[in-house]
């Protein structure tokens, strides 16, 4: 198992009503997560989203190139991220989360996009299918485990 | 790989500190102890990396919160 404690971002105004009065920062699921291109060149990222909403995992456009990724052909497929549409391109990756305690890493497809997204998003296909996810409100911690269509490696 | 002693260092990381970052996406050292360089996007954040002789794989991307980064809807911001 994994375990990640939720992260804190802080509120840079006034706590809105839906948070205890005086809050100053949110506890979101972000996880420390890396991504290994095809030669081995890695990127980490400190904080990306867990989201079982998103169906698939996203990363900014520019780490493809950067990580030696090598992009699927156009598929035509796209995003609408904040009401404008984005182009999505996919490739194959590894990977990579470690609680510093066990550490995953898994093949996956992943998708590449232009849209600007504030974190990387950790979502059902390249990710979330692979593991089933509890997310523990009251504590602020995400408890991963790896289910049988995981097909990586776990140390 | 991200260590124990970047999370560590990162989670004791001044927010005083952080906030003069709002909205840009930040690159810090593996241990967490430091920002190395800052860009508006992705591709700039890489540019400025590398413009400070900083390892690329040595060094960990963050997005800051900005002020308009009051609520964060997860898959919703994607309809």
């Amino acid at each position: 198992m994994l375990r990640f404690p939720y992260l804190d971002e802080p509120l840079t105004g006034s706590a809105p009503p839906s948070l205890p009065a005086g809050a100053a920062v949110r506890w979101r699921p972000l996880v420390p997560v890396s991504i290994v291109g095809p030669g081995g060149l890695t990127w980490d990222f400190g904080r990306a989203v867990l989201d079982p909403a998103a169906e698939d995992t996203v990363f900014p456009l520019d780490t493809a190139g950067r990580i030696g990724a090598r992009l699927h052909p156009n598929t035509g497929h796209r995003v609408r991220w904040r009401g404008q549409l984005y182009p999505l391109r996919f490739a194959n990756v590894e990977l990579l989360l470690t609680d510093n305690i066990g550490t995953w890493r898994w093949p996956a497809v992943v998708a590449f996009s232009p849209a600007p997204l504030r974190y990387p998003i950790l979502g059902q296909s390249g990710c979330l299918q692979f593991m089933d996810a509890s997310f523990l409100g009251a504590a602020l911690i995400v408890e991963l485990v790896t289910n049988r269509f995981f097909a990586g490696t776990e140390t | 790989m991200i260590t124990q002693e970047y999370r560590s260092n990162r989670a004791r990381f001044p927010r005083a500190e952080l906030a003069k970052y709002q909205g840009a996406w930040v690159a810090f050292s593996a241990d967490g102890c430091r920002i190395v360089a800052r860009g508006e996007t992705v591709e700039q954040l890489e540019e400025q990396i590398l413009a400070v002789g900083e390892n690329p794989q040595r060094v960990v991307r963050e997005w800051v919160a900005g002020p308009e980064e009051d609520s964060l809807l997860g898959g919703g911001e994607l309809l």
